[in-house]
Parts: C-alpha cells; sequence; structure tokens
C-alpha cells in the first residue's frame, strides 16, 4: 500500500477500520464535539469516499490524522487534527501532501475546506498550499461555552 | 526509417518526455511537487517539450508524431498531457497516438500470458492480461486489490512507470486511428450518493 514520508520519524498511510479507537480519541482532544468511534468507523470501511490518511510512527502511535469526503470531481477536508504534543513539525503539511498526492489519482478537479477565521496557523497552512478564500459562514463553529466564530470557506483548484 | 517522435507520459508524479529522432532516444524526466510554490504539468509541460528538442537541434516543425499515455493515471495529469499532444498534433498537423498505461507497462515484460496489476490507491487496483507485450487479451479493470491479486495470482504491485524507450519504440508502428489519443480513467467520476448519511 501507498506509504508517504512525514517529519518525525512518521509516516502516513491510509486508516484501517481497527484505527477508529485512537482516531475518535485524537478527535475529542482538538474539537469540544468528536465523532464517535462508530462514525470513524463507518468512514473507515468506505475508503473510497471517506478515506482518512493516519500519520503514525512505527508502534503504529498515531500522531494525527485527516479525513476527506470525495464526490464526483470535488473533495472536502472534513477534518484534520495532530496531536497537541505533535503540532509545529509540519505533520499537517505533510497530511495534506498525502492528501494532495492521493488525489492526483481521483477524477477530483476542486478541493474545499471550512477552517475556523481565528485559526491562524491552519490558514497559514492552507494558502501556503494556494487555497484561496471564497465564502465565510458566520456562527459556524461553536464552543463549549456556547460562543460562536466564524468559518472561511478555501478551496483548491487541483491543477 | 523511423519517424521524429516526441512522447508524453503526465500519467503519474511526474513528467516523462521522450523524443526519437533518427535512431537516438533522449528522454527527460521531471518530477511534479504539491503545494502552491510548486509548479504542476500545465505550468512546466511546454518549457520541457521545448527543452527536449532544444538539446537535440529538433524544431517543432520537424515532429512527425507525437505519443501520449491516456491512462489510468493522475487524472489532471492526463487531462494536461493528451491535451498539449492533441493541441500541438493539430497545429502542426501530425498524428497522435494514444497508448493505455497498462499496455506501455507490458512492453518490458518478456513472458507470455502474464497480468499487470498496478496500485490504484484506496485498496484498489487497475489489472489487465496479456498475451504478450503489447498484446491484451481483455480490457483494463478496476479491482479491489485482494481480488487481483488472488486472479492474477500476485504478491505485490507491479511498478507503475512507463519506460519510454519501449514506449517510443512501440508508438512507432501504432496505426493512429486504432490507438486515439482520448483518456483511458477506467476509474470514472462517480457522483453516486452514499448509502448511509453521514452525520456532519
Amino acid at each position: 500500500m501507498k506509504l508517504w514520508l512525514a517529519p518525525n520519524g512518521l509516516h502516513i498511510e491510509c486508516g484501517e477500520v481497527s484505527d477508529a479507537k485512537k482516531i475518535a480519541e485524537l478527535h475529542a482532544q482538538a474539537f469540544y464535539r468528536g465523532w464517535s468511534v462508530a462514525e470513524f468507523e463507518g468512514f473507515l470501511t468506505n475508503k473510497a469516499h471517506t478515506p482518512i490518511f493516519v500519520a503514525s510512527d512505527k508502534k503504529k502511535s498515531i500522531a494525527g490524522f485527516a479525513i476527506i469526503r470525495q464526490t464526483g470531481d470535488e473533495a472536502e477536508l472534513l477534518s484534520i487534527v495532530v496531536a497537541k504534543n505533535k503540532r509545529s513539525k509540519g505533520i499537517g503539511a505533510a497530511l495534506l501532501r498525502a492528501i494532495l498526492d492521493d488525489l492526483l489519482n481521483t477524477p477530483v478537479e476542486k478541493f474545499f475546506l471550512e477552517v475556523d477565521e481565528k485559526n491562524y496557523a491552519a490558514i497559514k497552512l492552507y494558502k501556503n498550499f494556494g487555497f484561496v478564500e471564497i465564502a465565510k459562514r458566520s456562527g459556524y463553529y461553536r464552543d463549549k461555552n456556547g460562543k460562536k466564530s466564524t468559518a472561511l470557506v478555501m478551496s483548491l483548484q487541483l491543477e | 526509417m523511423s519517424k521524429i517522435l516526441l512522447a508524453i507520459d503526465t500519467s503519474g508524479a511526474r513528467l516523462q518526455l521522450a523524443l526519437s529522432a533518427g535512431d537516438q532516444i533522449d528522454i527527460l524526466v521531471k518530477d511534479i511537487e504539491l503545494g502552491r510554490f510548486s509548479k504542476g504539468f500545465a505550468e512546466i509541460i511546454f518549457d520541457k517539450i521545448a527543452e527536449i528538442l532544444k538539446r537535440n537541434d529538433i524544431i517543432y516543425q520537424q515532429l512527425e508524431r507525437i505519443c501520449v499515455a491516456t491512462g489510468p493515471g493522475s487524472f489532471t495529469g492526463l487531462r494536461v498531457g493528451i491535451s498539449a499532444a492533441r493541441g500541438l498534433a493539430l497545429g502542426l498537423d501530425i498524428e497522435t497516438i494514444g497508448i493505455p498505461n497498462l499496455l506501455a507497462l507490458s512492453l518490458t515484460n518478456e513472458a507470455k500470458n502474464f497480468a499487470i496489476v498496478i496500485d490504484a490507491r484506496r485498496n484498489q487496483s487497475y489489472a489487465q492480461n496479456f498475451y504478450q507485450a503489447g498484446e491484451p487479451n481483455e480490457e483494463p479493470k478496476l479491482l479491489n486489490f485482494e481480488d487481483a491479486f488472488e486472479i492474477y495470482k500476485k504478491h505485490e504491485f507491479d511498478d507503475a512507470i512507463i519506460d519510454m524507450k519501449s514506449f517510443v519504440d512501440f508508438g512507432q508502428s501504432l496505426d493512429a486511428a486504432k490507438f486515439p489519443a482520448n483518456p483511458c480513467y477506467v476509474r470514472e467520476a462517480d457522483a453516486k450518493v452514499q448509502s448511509k448519511g453521514l452525520v456532519i
């Protein structure tokens, strides 16, 4: 199976159903409303539409993952998470590179994502990959205190 | 006398060009990088074609035939490579020949009755059986890789990089009417709705 190299001795590969629990734990650390193990199992069984790219070490300890949803000639970044103690090491960029490399072999021409407008580090990363802001969704996110924040919608033409 | 032929392969993560003139074949390979500051196939293909022509003292008007890999492979790459080949051929009033990738990959195999099975990602594979090099006995198929390995008795994927020398040699003799430069995606753009709803 295809493997991509990532910083810190990590590699990236397509996740398997057996990774669902670890992925759900990591997701819950990063997002207020984490998705369930069952939801991730659902995604992982449907690799053609919702593949999950997992960055892990040799012992299968997961440092980050990214999930996309692909429909026809469009794809969307559903979620991307890097473990708190593994951030600022280029793992997010490595995950994005793996996704873009993978999408070359699919009919996908346009790749979309949403990001909190205050998440400057992520926005910078996406801009470095050529994503451009195409819209805003105000009040899209809500944190555990009920505070709302705006999402930027960004897109990348895969040419 | 062999034709002055330009061959283009944009089906993978690298641009491969080959120029055949007289008994010489020159090959130019350039990796494609991903990201904002990198250049994709569309940005580099004509510069690289100019480069390989120039270093062989050939001008566009001397080209007699253009061969292009038609896939399956990188959808973006195939669109760029096939468009470039057809555009050039139209302008120069010469023939284009489209050679499907699995057929191209068969050319370096000296066995009889063998299969080529390559990684299509996401647990899938592209597979095709051949009587011998350059002679398929079925259409290319998209299969789960476990099924393909079982059917074709394989333990690993074949290398998916086209050997440009055999590609050029093969392209010299083909009939353009039988090998049109049309993309062969095998995996079609499917927009079917998922049966299980997503809660997102």
